[in-house]
């Protein structure tokens, strides 16, 4: 266990027993948890939910998960704090009864994990272990979920079908296929079930988070927790997601530097995802192949090109930005792959957003403005050291959009600044934030991290000024 | 008169054929003995001397329809990686055929595949329909589907029992399942074959225990 997952970890409340001569550790206490839960009359239990919470990221993210409502309660005394404590108990015994499957948690961990009261270098840590936990699924399955969706077999529907996935994906897997007109595409395909499953647990999570709507930031909680769940309602459908891939697609059409896969509507349903298949390496590989200076800044100009692209032409946020979704192609082109995690702005929240970067841009009245509104406080609600810690992070944000020129996003120094600017702000617990900034944190905080790893220097200002131009008319 | 075995072989065939169309057409919860009588043209208490209820006869039908299910398996199956992939397949196949009964599958195969099988009553030449009949064919499918991975590790009556469980566990919850394409289904027989496939692996080997 590395030393961000051990602090997770201690997070726990000990009282996750309500014996607790008979669990004094919290890891003690999550395996009789995941004993107890064993014991509930479902289906198989036994079977899904050792496997479950007995495998170390899901209770990395219980921890985490302890860790984020425990900064909520910071300011409760004596009976409330053991009260809500005891809520807190509850629910995690809920995360621990959630998913039949070990994919659910995973996704379930995945975004508890994405809140914003981590730190980075936490959270990715995170984010890689619990990626790619979908069930796997053999052919026969695959098959049997082809043939629900698309009305026929595989090898009926498709020229050509890789009976062996290529890839992982969210609550799936991904299929080399050849359509019949001879184009090679890409299947996702979905595990059965899995969907409603997670949204039925995440329900049940809110409402086991229900009593402690009345806690400091308690109203907070639970919109953030509405918001995760309406996320992913729309994110476990593959439809919504060929509609997100769509839109993407057309507000990049203009840069040839670009590609966003074609989706064939035709082969897909909401468990199966049929696109254009690209041909490239992602970052791994791409930095083993030792590319010059050169070379990563034009990849790293692409990836935020194609970022800024998204966020103020599209009003989208690409909130799931790690290094598997980004691919290097050969031709030279930047593809983007998976848009199963996007936030859509409506129109409520790009006024917020307005607010945001007026406030980052303006400083003066519109710092005062922009933060009170970001961070839904009464002027004064905020203390003096929550504020100057918010306005560091702002100002870390911000920072290569004021440099004149190409700036250093692989400088050993940037992004670990943004760390510890973040550490400050939790630290400090100036954590209260509308929903919304989760995802487009989520979006910001993963791209500097891959622009970090490329080593990419890129004129920020320039792009930032000519793709938001006219953005917020 | 005297009723050659052709003439009763026929006649049998001619009742699960009927059984069939109705079931097909209907559902088998209006399907009553005196319709199939009719539609086989065979006197309605004739019928009994071949099918001793209307679930007999469901039953049968049940029989029938396993009996292509493990056929479609053999055929189509490019075997897979492991006992799990093709017993899926199986099972996949097996809920394929007997959808005209997905309301009563569950029950009437409840009442022969899980009762233990009793060796010494066992009528090789049984006609479809006989219970213990319909269980020695549905298992000797599992049991040559499991043994094609581990060619001479012939599951016991035991690990056969649990999958008897299992699949008829999932075939009463397919009857009542409301997700969309039956998805829960499909994820419950993966888990559930999936959990035999690996009683299988922890089988203990008899030959290994033997050796002193």
């Amino acid at each position: 266990v590395n030393p961000a997952a051990a602090r997770a970890l201690e997070a726990l409340p000990q009282g996750l027993d309500p014996e607790p001569t008979a669990a004094s550790t919290p890891r003690a206490a999550l395996a009789r948890a995941a004993e107890e839960a064993s014991h509930a009359p479902m289906p198989l239990g036994r079977l899904r939910r050792g496997w479950i919470l007995g495998t170390l990221p899901p209770r990395i993210a219980a921890g985490y998960f302890a860790a984020w409502i425990r900064s909520s309660l910071a300011d409760d005394e004596g009976r409330e704090r053991a009260r809500h404590e005891a809520h807190l108990t509850a629910a995690l015994r809920c995360l621990g009864t959630m998913t039949y499957l070990r994919g659910a948690v995973a996704k379930a961990g995945q975004l508890l994990a994405a809140w914003p009261t981590l730190v980075p270098d936490e959270f990715a840590e995170t984010l890689a272990a619990l990626h790619f936990e979908a069930p796997p699924m053999h052919y026969a399955l695959v098959s049997e979920v082809v043939r629900a969706e698309l009305g026929g077999e595989p090898d009926a529907v498709f020229a050509e079908f890789d009976r062996v996935p290529f890839a992982a994906a969210s609550l799936g897997q991904v299929h080399r296929a050849r359509r019949r007109d001879g184009e090679e595409v890409a299947v996702k395909v979905q595990y059965p079930g899995i969907a409603r499953t997670i949204r039925s647990d995440l329900a049940n999570l809110s409402l086991a988070l229900l009593p402690m709507r009345f806690t400091r930031d308690g109203d907070l909680l639970r919109e953030q927790l509405d918001d995760v769940a309406a996320t992913l309602a729309r994110e476990t459908d593959y439809e919504q997601e060929a509609a997100f891939q769509e839109r993407a697609r057309e507000s990049l059409a203009d840069l040839d530097e670009i590609v966003v896969p074609r989706v064939h509507r035709d082969l897909s349903s909401p468990r199966v995802l049929t696109m254009e298949r690209l041909h490239g390496t992602h970052l791994r590989a791409f930095l083993a192949g030792r590319p010059s200076q050169d070379e990563r800044d034009a990849r790293g100009r692409q990836v935020m090109h194609a970022v800024f692209r998204l966020y103020y032409g599209a009003r989208l946020a690409y909130a799931d930005p790690h290094p598997g979704n980004f691919l290097f192609l050969d031709d030279g082109r930047l593809g983007l792959l998976d848009f199963g995690c996007c936030r859509a702005f409506d129109a409520e929240d790009w006024a917020l957003l307005e607010l945001m970067e007026d406030a980052l841009r303006v400083d003066g009245d519109a710092w005062t403005r922009g933060l009170l509104a970001t961070t839904r406080t009464e002027p004064g609600a905020l203390r003096p050291e929550q504020e100057r810690a918010i306005r560091a992070l702002a100002d870390w944000m911000w920072e290569p959009l004021r440099h004149e020129g190409p700036f250093d996003l692989g400088s050993p120094d940037y992004f670990p600044r943004g760390v510890s600017a973040l550490r400050d702000v939790l630290r400090t617990r100036a954590t209260r934030s509308a929903p919304l900034f989760t995802w487009v944190q989520r979006s910001l905080l993963g791209v500097r991290a891959m622009t970090y790893q490329l080593g990419s220097r890129v004129d920020m200002r320039a792009l930032h000024r000519r793709e938001s131009e006219g953005a917020f008319a | 008169v005297r009723v050659t075995l052709e003439v009763k072989r026929r006649t049998h065939a001619r009742l699960v054929e009927a059984v069939e169309s109705l079931v097909k057409a209907r559902g088998f919860d209006s399907v009553t003995t005196r319709d199939v009588a009719a539609a086989a043209g065979v006197g309605h208490g004739t019928l009994f001397n071949y099918f001793s209820s209307r679930e007999a006869l469901g039953l049968a039908l049940c029989d029938v329809f396993l009996a292509r299910a493990a056929a479609d398996a053999a055929r189509t199956s490019r075997h897979g990686e492991g006992p799990a992939e093709d017993l899926f397949a199986l099972g996949a196949a097996s809920l394929r055929r007997l959808r005209p009964l997905r309301d009563a599958a569950g029950t009437l195969l409840a009442g022969v595949l899980l009762i233990p099988e009793d060796a010494g009553a066992l009528d090789p030449d049984a006609p479809p329909g006989q219970p213990l009949g319909v269980r020695r064919r549905f298992l000797d499918a599992v049991r040559s589907t499991a043994a094609r991975h581990r060619p001479g590790h012939e599951p016991d009556a035991a690990t056969l029992h649990l999958y008897a469980s299992l699949f008829v566990g999932v075939v009463t919850s397919w009857s009542r399942d409301a997700s969309p394409h039956q998805e829960d289904t499909l994820a419950l027989l993966d888990q559930a074959t999936r959990l035999f496939a690996a009683a299988l692996d922890d089988a203990p080997d008899r030959h290994e225990e033997e050796t002193p």
